[in-house]
């Protein structure tokens, strides 16, 4: 679908839901301003007569200005947080469904900062647009044809002057929005550099490399500096102008009665004109680059939330879906193939997994062995004849924590009842994990993550196995489960899938830890897409090439053709 | 949580920050003063002239007009320059701050990090930095250009008559009084919501980061509500912050209203008593409306700055915590903060080549996380020698002070009791200590970027030099090889084996090989092995073992038990022993 519909969604959502509100916000602005033009004509009757009651109506009114502005304002900010609300929850269900090829090129931090940054700022629209185009936009049209009912000042004049004003306001407050896009990107880029320097500080005072990383973060803060140096300069002479403009409308118009059309000198109230000029449109006028640039502002943060929007995943497409296969088999895939812009990542594989069974996929790296897991999790767009698969527990190959309590880790929800706790304390002693001896002080209760305790890589990689243990399915996949864990562990760790083996469990491990191997019942060997050998330990050793392989070596040998068809 | 003074620490750590600007500074606000004070006496001018002039002719506006246009034209340039330069000067200032706290937590103790969640430590460098950047930059010469006009506003009211000064320091009581009991309402809703922020957005970045296995165990509904309900009690007490300050705001608004009336009242009296002229009144009336408008500003930046205050009172709080051990701040950290610097003219390092390697004596170490006394230290009594390239292999069980032991020979924690030398001498400056260190591991610090950059992050080194060293390790790499975060696309084996080639590269004088987990691919192992025994042959040597025939070849072997050495000496005998206990 196109971008633009996202778009238009993304603005239906701001401006359209909830329409009565909304509509409210507009007709309040609309009596705050109302009454604000009326004060100028009390004043002056109160001027000419200095009669109490005049001044009574005058106060009356502004403050009724006053306050129904405050009301409008407060009611912006009302429906801005609601539809936050609404369009983060639309975010957040997004980024759930799409799958890892839909998201790649985006990192973390920048889907994070849809959320932290551009969800306030698009509905900047409802929070300050459009209650401050009523009360800014309002006078401005007004003053014109109040000029010129009153005292015949032509409207081309007075409007010209205006949309002069209008235009330097805009080319200064495109450039100021152009200045703070840049200021967040660097600010971006300045902070993935300060975690990096924190989460690695082990490392770099090991490395003794403190001072370079530093001169590093410090040369992206002074470009960070240097821009925003250009920014405030920018938005100073904004504020320069703005804060002054009334008073150089007031010299303009004095001009024109002067040199234009003298014979209005009689006919002119100077006070009114003053009041006019320099009360009226003091705060319309100061808020007006403002009110553009926040606008330009929010208009890139909805086109970045609909681009976001109209990401999309490409379906799998499985043709057989009525297959049965045989009982006895935990998977079965025939004919397996993915292709992705053109280049091949999968190519023609078939694979069966029986119950009990533990089977390792090995191979080089970037040999497709972790595509093929996530194919058969129906994670990619692959084409297969057919693909069925049990009930399975994946572990990823990057450690996923939650920032919670490590019983919350394990149960892999929230707010949970503490009855389980017995066997999440069995889950991890399958994974090898002991409370304490990994010093976890409060146990189970231990919060860790990013708001917590921070657990080395091993830890973390354990946690994510004891998930698994928790809650066992029929089949296990497992991308690189030894990768973090050191020799002693490995070991009773294969004793726990051994376990698991002998009560029905399967395996499907991906690993370059080639002692692991000999425990398996066979191996499979994938390079560029393509299964190019399944067979048992035995088998495996016998051909020169894999034998090599796993050796470390390089090899003159050649696999051979398919040796498992 | 709602401390109510700030410590006077934060206005001396400002003033370090301003100290090279402050002349400038404040010729600049003179300017501005000066400046803004004119701009709003035009509308004297116009209430004189009014008031003078019963029968306005064209003449009479014609000179009035060259008045305002001479003044404006001068007060709109000094306004520019002010505002511009204070603006510009005063961000200068502040990333002052931002440097100053760089050095210093870059050189705070490991357990400072170790106690600290990342998320609590870089809040300080993003919002808590992007508070007071945001504030001191542009909206602190706002701020003041707006204490000016109220300034201004006053003295041209009181110009006009004194019995106005009467209205307008009732006012401001009232005012004050309004601030103060808003004030600490106020504040302590905005700490809250900076606290409930970082739940929801830690909540999200999860999501982000395992979306895959949320989805494979179908949690996603239980996901959903726990965002939701983060979400909603963020946004809650934004509401709340909201609510309370457009309360604020309509209560500062009933206070201007009573004083537009008051002046008023007291205009129509001193018109009748001491005939002062309708456009005198006139003034004074805008004024009253324009200061109202003001001082609302004034008091919506004024809760602003607080809260930038306290970003300036947390950066503070870094600026003078202790730093580890023998670090010294860099020759350009400008702070005076009471902490050990380099000397400007660094004394030539002597470099007198003993024989002597390295030389630990009764070393004892514990983290300073478990300082109960009474517990056993983690290494206890550990003296050893290296002669020039001697080779030390390590065994010894899972927890018996392996890992620990590089830590302490590193000095990245302070030593409880003992001593490091290396050739004879004890480096006071823990940099030059590290600096004869290189540490081979797989979990050494990897950045996205090229292979390059995370050769030579610094660029100190020729592309040839380089790829000279990647050739000597025998990695079969380009320069421009991308690496991904954290080295996900290399293999443990290809990080050793890259670190290894960080530690040729700088030279160091003794390598510290760290078997962690042994989960190598078996090229690299290969690789590895040759480097140990070729490339390396005369470098000095600790091999931390995993497997026993890493250290089959070195001159001696030390098993580590329960962080006391068990037995020191030749290969054959300590491994034998070793391996009987098994």
């Amino acid at each position: 679908m196109k971008k633009n519909h996202f778009i238009h969604l993304v603005i239906k959502d701001i401006l359209f839901s909830r329409l009565s509100y909304r509509l409210l916000i507009v007709l309040l602005a609309l009596i705050a301003t109302l009454t604000g033009l009326f004060v100028p004509y009390y004043q002056k009757s109160f001027m000419l007569q200095f009669d109490i009651q005049f001044l009574a109506v005058c106060t009356f009114l502004a403050l009724i200005s006053f306050l129904t502005m405050q009301l409008t304002t407060y009611l912006g900010q009302r429906e801005a947080l609601i539809c936050q609300r609404v369009i983060s929850e639309k975010i957040y269900k997004h980024i759930l469904s799409l799958k890892a090829l839909a998201v790649r090129n985006r990192t973390v931090g920048e889907m994070v900062s849809l959320y932290t940054t551009d969800v306030p700022s698009a509905t900047m629209w409802l929070e300050q647009t459009i209650p401050y185009a009523l009360t800014t936009a309002f006078p401005l049209i007004v003053t014109p044809f109040f000029l010129y009912l009153v005292y015949d000042i032509p409207i081309a004049f007075t409007a010209s002057m205006i949309t002069v004003i209008i235009a330097v306001n805009l080319a200064l407050a495109r450039r100021q929005s152009f200045f703070f896009f840049k200021f967040k990107m660097l600010a971006a880029q300045r902070m993935g550099l300060v975690n990096e320097w924190i989460q690695n500080i082990r490392g770099l005072k090991s490395l003794n490399w403190i001072t370079g990383f530093e001169k590093k973060i410090i040369t992206k803060r002074i470009e960070e500096t240097n821009n925003r140096i250009a920014m405030v300069t920018n938005g100073q002479l904004m504020n320069s102008i703005s804060s002054s403009i009334t008073f150089w409308l007031n010299l303009f118009v004095i001009w024109f009665i002067i040199y234009i059309s003298p014979e209005l000198t009689a006919k002119i109230h100077l006070i009114t004109l003053l009041w006019v000029m320099g009360v009226f449109l003091s705060r319309p006028l100061r808020q007006l680059p403002w009110f553009f640039t926040m606008m330009f502002d929010a208009w890139t943060s909805i086109k970045r939330l609909g681009d976001f929007f109209s990401l999309s995943n490409m379906d799998y497409n499985i043709k057989n879906k009525t297959y049965v296969a045989d009982e006895n088999l935990v998977l079965d895939v025939k004919n397996l193939n993915l292709h992705l812009d053109g280049k091949v990542f999968l190519k023609n594989v078939y694979l069966e997994i029986a119950k009990s069974e533990i089977v390792a996929l090995i191979g080089p790296v970037g040999g497709g062995k972790s595509t093929f897991l996530k194919s058969l999790m129906k994670e990619t767009s692959f084409i297969a004849d057919s693909l069925v698969i049990s009930p399975y527990n994946f572990l990823p190959q990057e450690s996923f924590i939650l920032s919670a309590s490590v019983y919350e880790n394990i149960v892999f929800d929230y707010n949970v009842d503490s009855q389980n706790k017995a066997s999440a304390m069995s889950a991890l002693q399958k994974a090898q994990f002991d409370l304490n001896q990994d010093r976890l002080k409060n146990g189970l209760d231990t919060i860790i993550g990013e708001r917590g305790l921070n657990i080395s890589g091993g830890q973390k990689q354990r946690l994510n196995l004891a998930r698994l243990f928790y809650n066992p399915k029929p089949l296990f996949l497992l991308d690189d489960p030894l990768s973090a864990i050191d020799v002693g562990t490995e070991k009773k760790l294969i004793e726990t899938f051994l376990y698991y083996k002998s009560i029905g469990h399967s395996f499907f491990v991906t690993t370059q830890r080639y002692e692991f191997l000999q425990f398996c019942d066979r191996i499979v060997y994938m390079d560029q897409g393509e299964i190019k050998f399944i067979g048992d330990y035995k088998t495996l050793c016998q051909n020169q090439f894999l034998s090599d392989f796993i050796k470390g070596e390089k090899s003159d040998a050649q696999i051979g053709v398919n040796p498992y068809v | 949580m709602s401390k109510k003074a700030f410590s006077k620490n934060i206005f001396d750590t400002l003033l370090q920050a301003y100290r090279p600007f402050i002349f400038k500074l404040l010729i600049v606000c003179l300017l501005g003063f000066i400046g803004r004070f004119l701009i709003l006496s035009n509308a004297q001018l116009i209430g004189r002239f009014y008031d003078n002039n019963p029968v306005v002719t064209t003449e009479s506006l014609g000179s009035l007009a060259k008045h305002i246009f001479f003044i404006l034209s001068i007060s709109f340039i000094m306004t520019v320059i002010y505002r511009t330069v204070f603006s510009r000067l005063s961000a200068l200032a502040v990333s002052r701050l931002y440097d100053e706290t760089t050095y210093r937590v870059s050189r705070y103790p490991l357990s400072f990090f170790d106690q600290n969640p990342v998320g609590r430590i870089t809040t300080r460098f993003s919002s808590d930095y992007g508070n007071i950047f945001r504030l001191f930059g542009g909206p602190l010469a706002e701020f003041l250009s707006i204490l000016f006009d109220l300034i201004s506003i006053f003295i041209l009211i009181a110009m006009v008559h004194s019995y106005f000064l009467l209205n307008l320091i009732l006012a401001s009581v009232m005012f004050i009084y309004i601030l103060k009991r808003n004030q600490l309402k106020l504040r302590a809703n905005r700490r809250e919501l900076s606290i409930l922020r970082s739940p929801s957005v830690a909540h999200f970045s999860e999501t982000v980061q395992g979306h895959l296995s949320i989805r494979q165990t179908d949690k996603s509904k239980s996901f959903i509500e726990r965002f939701n309900f983060l979400d909603q009690v963020f946004l809650k007490a934004k509401f709340l912050v909201n609510r309370n300050v457009m309360q604020f705001s309509a209560e500062l608004n009933i206070i201007s209203a009573l004083l537009f009336f008051a002046n008023g009242y007291l205009g129509i009296h001193l018109a009748k008593t001491q005939s002062l002229g309708a456009g005198q009144i006139a003034i004074v009336l805008g004024f009253t409306i324009l200061a109202t408008n003001t001082l609302q500003m004034f008091f919506e930046w004024y809760s602003q700055f607080e809260e930038a205050l306290v970003g300036v009172e947390r950066l503070d709080e870094y600026l003078r915590a202790p730093l580890e051990e023998g670090a010294f701040l860099p020759t350009y950290a400008d702070f005076k903060t009471h902490h050990p610097q380099k000397a400007k003219q660094p004394t030539a390092v002597q470099q007198n080549k003993t024989d002597d390697a390295l030389t630990v004596e009764n070393l004892s170490f514990r983290y300073p996380t478990q300082n109960q006394a009474g517990t056993q230290p983690l290494l206890s009594h550990i003296s050893f020698k290296l002669k020039q390239g001697e080779k030390l292999g390590i065994i010894g069980r899972t927890g018996a002070g392996k890992s620990t032991l590089i830590a302490a020979l590193l000095r990245l924690y302070p030593i409880e009791k003992g001593v490091i030398l290396i050739n004879n001498e004890y480096q006071t400056d823990i940099e030059n200590h590290r600096k004869q260190f290189s540490l081979i591991s797989q979990d050494q610090f990897f950045i996205k970027g090229s292979l390059r950059d995370n050769l030579d992050l610094f660029e100190h080194y020729t592309n040839k030099d380089l790829e000279n060293c990647l050739q000597t390790v025998g990695l079969r790499f380009s320069l421009n090889m991308p690496i991904e975060e954290k080295g996900q696309n290399l293999s443990h084996g290809e990080k050793q084996l890259i670190s290894l080639c960080r530690g040729l590269l700088q030279n160091a004088e003794i390598f510290i090989f760290d078997e962690a987990t042994a989960n190598i691919d078996p090229q690299s192992e290969k690789l590895i092995e040759r480097a140990l025994k070729e490339t390396l042959s005369t470098k000095t040597q600790i091999r931390i073992a995993h497997r026993l025939q890493t250290v089959q070849d070195c001159d001696k072997v030390m098993w580590l038990e329960n962080g006391q050495i068990k037995k020191i000496g030749l290969p054959q005998e300590v491994l034998v022993a070793f391996e009987s206990t098994r």
